[in-house]
């Protein structure tokens, strides 16, 4: 199967690159559909084209008939449908349009749904609940692209954006390979306008795109794919594991995570930058982040801008009294946790007991403003901003082990399990019993302190180049490559298309 | 505008520079390191060079050899020499599929013409490659050609990619941890020769013992693109007008069953190719299987490989008439010296067996 890190993949963006580079502006939409088109199809098969045209063709006829609708005024603007007034048949539209795209997400991703909750129920219990999985094709894209279809979709209805005339062109958006495996979710405003119509790609472009990419590469397959085989190691025997161990893999889990995802985000944004095509950021160093909600804010944002444009504010946000404010949090967390894929390890891991960390700190403010207060100490001291990015790391890594737990009873294992005696099993080697060799745990130490260092600069600096000049950050391109070639985990034996999102 | 044009045109020609020269300096490193990760098989499993070596070979073998461990295991080229002056050369690799044989030689007849082709038929049974690793052993040291990339096309293992094969490094970058002294020694220079004309010398002794039952299977008809590429060699043979020998060699296991023996027996006859079943002829060669093997009976060690080739080689001659070499100078110089070379290890294998119960270079592999 076709990856982000394969080299299929990257013939596949030379082949569109070269062509792009030799029609005209106008004609490198085209190269970029059918670029996409040969990603779809190779990375996720037959059924993930079909099934995307569907969505696509039904996002773009509903987005023109809600054009076609009176915006409002009742009967005296018209009618819509058969009589209902024009509004009204706007909305029914609406709904009807969201449920489609709604619906065939359901299916495909929460037949089992149900059964999670009865396995669930089963674990708390210590009743096991067994059922057999209702077999779904399995649809790549699909969690993202219904969500950048329902984005636009209501902001039509909004009249926030104008509904496109041309199919190719929104099929472009809702299938272009730079988001479609695992987001970002992207808005019509944004990246579509911008795959509409790429803009020039200069020289340093090119140099920015590829340091990105090879930044994506090194996050990924030198930084994450060392630390999956601490995770892996720890997880797949947990139970000989106790202590600091347990702690190690939750972090490393942490770490592997957010170097995964992220290191994807960054390959997506720098191939779309080589090709004129500007996509939505997703991270923003979210290990820094000195709160929860603030971490949710850097940390996947186009999921946490999706859910809280289309459903904390039409719930009322907190504009309608704190425990309406509680419950509109608890609404988009809940939602986050159940599109991660139904399991109640990532309902609960990625939902709601981040919402308890919120609501949990909402309320226990007062205390800490009365203790900053009392004790004299700044609030915004280099320590204490550092006490509280430790805590917020913590805080998620706990929900992290859920997220990468199999069940509610590992989960509770594993965290139990970190307050005990430090012991590894039998056949472990000391701090090297996780996994990984000691040549490769110095190359993981390394590459932290690398990431360490350039997530320091982009909090510091934003986009500013590590290094300036042309002839510095070809030479870096180039190191980069190597040192990625040399240290990364691919090959034989390993899968390209492993991204953790890409289940989602 | 012309001054701003000629800046531009600078501009222009130095990020070429800029970025050719980078590539450059890429380039070599990716050489450089490459050279360096690639397994240079000295240590303990020397197969892995058998295919370069064919190429530093005199290419006049009037006996060309082909197959896999049964074949480059249990027939000395050295013994066949010194006791017939018999020119010979086994391509020969582990676990080596019909169809590499086939490429194989196939490439060799671009650089000689063989009397006779004499093909391992064990193989015939192996349904796919079991690993990944013995496909590398036989394709790595192989020069690029038509043939080596139909070889590899038609052998390969679920996940193997031939840009593997074009940049090694892909496949090889995750040894930076374990390179040994000899990658470092021989990333720049030729390795020494390990084999004996395609022969891998063992002269350690453990008797045969009875191997546990083989898992029955349901179906013992041959893979139908082991045949097809069996008659590829045929043809092949055909030609170039050489003589085509099949021959199962006294390995004890795998068990050749008898339904292996009536399809090949069945092939050689409608095809009328001469068949050697070595294993209806241990007393004949003289194979003592409590001294004559090195691996409890699944190859034979140097003194059973010399009895057999003794065997075989008198039968060769005799029927069809292979030259006697010893005389003709050219040739004897260089096999002779081999020949001495070979003795010499085969002495000094013995005396390191007999002191120590077990060879040092090969201990790691057996365990």
């Amino acid at each position: 199967m076709m990856g982000y890190t394969s080299l299929e993949f990257a013939f596949l963006v030379l082949a569109g690159l070269l062509i792009s580079s030799l029609v005209r502006q106008q004609g490198r939409q085209w190269v970029l559909l059918a670029v996409s088109l040969v990603f779809m199809s190779m990375a996720g098969g037959q059924w993930t084209v079909v099934f995307w045209f569907i969505s696509t063709v039904a996002g773009f006829l509903a987005a023109r008939l809600l054009t076609a609708c009176p915006a409002s005024g009742g009967e005296q603007a018209g009618s819509g449908f058969h009589g209902v007034p024009g509004h009204l048949g706007k909305r029914w539209l609406l709904f009807a349009a969201v449920a489609f795209q709604l619906g065939l997400l359901a299916y495909f991703k929460y037949a089992n749904l149900p059964h999670y909750i009865l396995e669930a129920w089963g674990e708390l219990t210590g009743r096991p609940y067994e059922f057999e999985e209702a077999e779904r094709i399995s649809l790549l894209g699909i969690s993202f692209y219904t969500l950048m279809i329902i984005g636009y979709e209501i902001d039509v209805y909004r009249g926030e954006t104008a509904a496109v005339r041309s199919l190719p062109a929104f099929s472009l958006f809702t299938g272009y390979f730079g988001h479609f495996v695992q987001g970002p979710i992207d808005t019509y405003q944004e990246t579509g306008q911008s795959l509409a119509c790429p803009g020039k790609v200069s020289f340093g472009d090119v140099q920015a795109g590829s340091l990105e990419i090879l930044a994506g590469l090194f996050k990924k397959l030198v930084v994450s794919e060392r630390l999956s085989v601490i995770v892996d190691t720890v997880y797949g025997d947990f139970a000989s594991y106790k202590g600091w161990y347990l702690l190690f893999a939750a972090v490393a889990f942490s770490l592997q995570l957010y170097t995964d995802f992220s290191g994807c985000m960054d390959v997506v944004a720098g191939v779309s930058r080589l090709f004129g095509v500007r996509v939505a950021k997703n991270f923003r160093q979210p290990y820094f982040s000195e709160s929860i909600s603030e971490f949710w804010r850097r940390w996947h944002i186009t999921l946490g801008a999706f859910l809280r444009k289309y459903v904390y504010i039409p719930l009322g946000g907190n504009r309608k009294g704190k425990v309406r404010k509680y419950f509109n949090i608890v609404a988009v967390f809940f939602l986050s946790g159940l599109w991660h894929g139904g399991r109640w390890t990532f309902i609960i891991g990625t939902g709601l007991l981040q919402c308890a960390y919120m609501i949990a700190g909402e309320i226990l403010e007062p205390l800490f403003s009365w203790f900053y207060r009392l004790s004299k100490i700044r609030r915004d001291s280099v320590v204490m901003k550092s006490v509280r990015r430790v805590r917020t790391f913590l805080l998620v890594t706990i929900g992290f082990v859920l997220f990468r737990a199999d069940s509610l009873t590992m989960a509770g294992g594993i965290l139990t399990g970190m307050f005990g005696a430090s012991c590894y099993p039998e056949y472990g080697e000391g701090v090297f019993c996780c996994g990984l060799g000691r040549a490769d745990f110095g190359v993981l130490l390394v590459s932290l302190a690398i990431l360490l260092f350039m997530s320091v600069w982009r909090e510091k600096y934003g986009e500013k180049p590590v290094v300036a000049g042309e002839g510095r950050r070809t030479a870096l391109c180039f190191a980069s490559l190597f040192a990625v070639l040399l240290f990364g985990f691919y090959g034989r034996g390993y899968d390209t298309a492993a991204f953790i999102y890409s289940r989602f | 505008m012309k001054h701003l044009s000629l800046t531009a045109d600078r501009r222009l020609r130095r990020r070429y520079g800029i970025v050719s020269a980078a590539l450059a300096v890429f380039l070599g490193a990716v050489w450089l390191a490459q050279l360096l990760l690639v397994p240079k098989y000295m240590d303990n499993v020397i197969e892995g060079n058998f295919t370069e070596e064919y190429y530093n070979s005199h290419f006049d073998h009037e006996l060309l050899m082909v197959g896999n461990c049964e074949a480059y295991e249990n027939i000395s080229p050295m013994k066949l020499w010194e006791e017939y002056g018999i020119t010979s050369y086994i391509r020969g690799n582990s676990n080596q599929l019909i169809p590499q044989s086939y490429y194989l030689l196939r490439e060799a007849l671009r650089y000689e013409k063989p009397k006779v082709v004499l093909l391992n038929i064990q193989a015939m049974a192996v349904e796919e490659q079991s690993s990944e690793e013995y496909n590398r052993m036989v394709f790595d040291g192989m020069r690029w050609s038509k043939d080596k990339w139909q070889g590899i096309m038609a052998s390969r293992t679920e996940g193997e990619k031939m840009a593997d094969y074009l940049f090694p490094i892909l496949r090889y970058h995750s040894r930076w941890s374990e390179l040994s002294e000899a990658d470092f020694s021989y990333a720049f220079r030729q390795k020494p020769t390990k084999s004996y004309n395609g022969y891998y010398l063992r002269a350690d002794i453990r008797p045969y013992t009875e191997f546990p039952a083989e898992r029955r299977r349901s179906d013992y008809t041959f893979p139908e693109k082991n045949v097809e590429y069996l008659e590829q060699i045929v043809r092949l043979c055909r030609e170039n007008g050489i003589k085509l020998v099949l021959m199962k060699a006294p390995s004890m296991y795998p068990v050749w069953v008898d339904p292996y023996e009536e399809q090949i027996r069945e092939f050689a006859d409608k095809e009328g190719i001469y068949y050697i079943n070595t294993l209806e002829h241990m007393d004949e060669i003289g194979l003592d299987m409590s001294a004559d093997t090195y691996d409890e009976g699944l190859h034979l060690n140097v003194y059973g490989a010399e009895k057999l080739s003794v065997w075989l080689g008198r039968d060769l001659k005799e029927r069809y008439g292979l030259t006697d070499f010893r005389k003709e100078e050219g040739v004897a110089v260089f096999y002779n010296q081999r020949l001495e070379e070979y003795r010499q290890e085969s002495k000094e294998q013995k005396e390191e067996f007999e002191k120590l119960g077990y060879i040092r270079k090969y201990k790691a592999q057996e365990e």
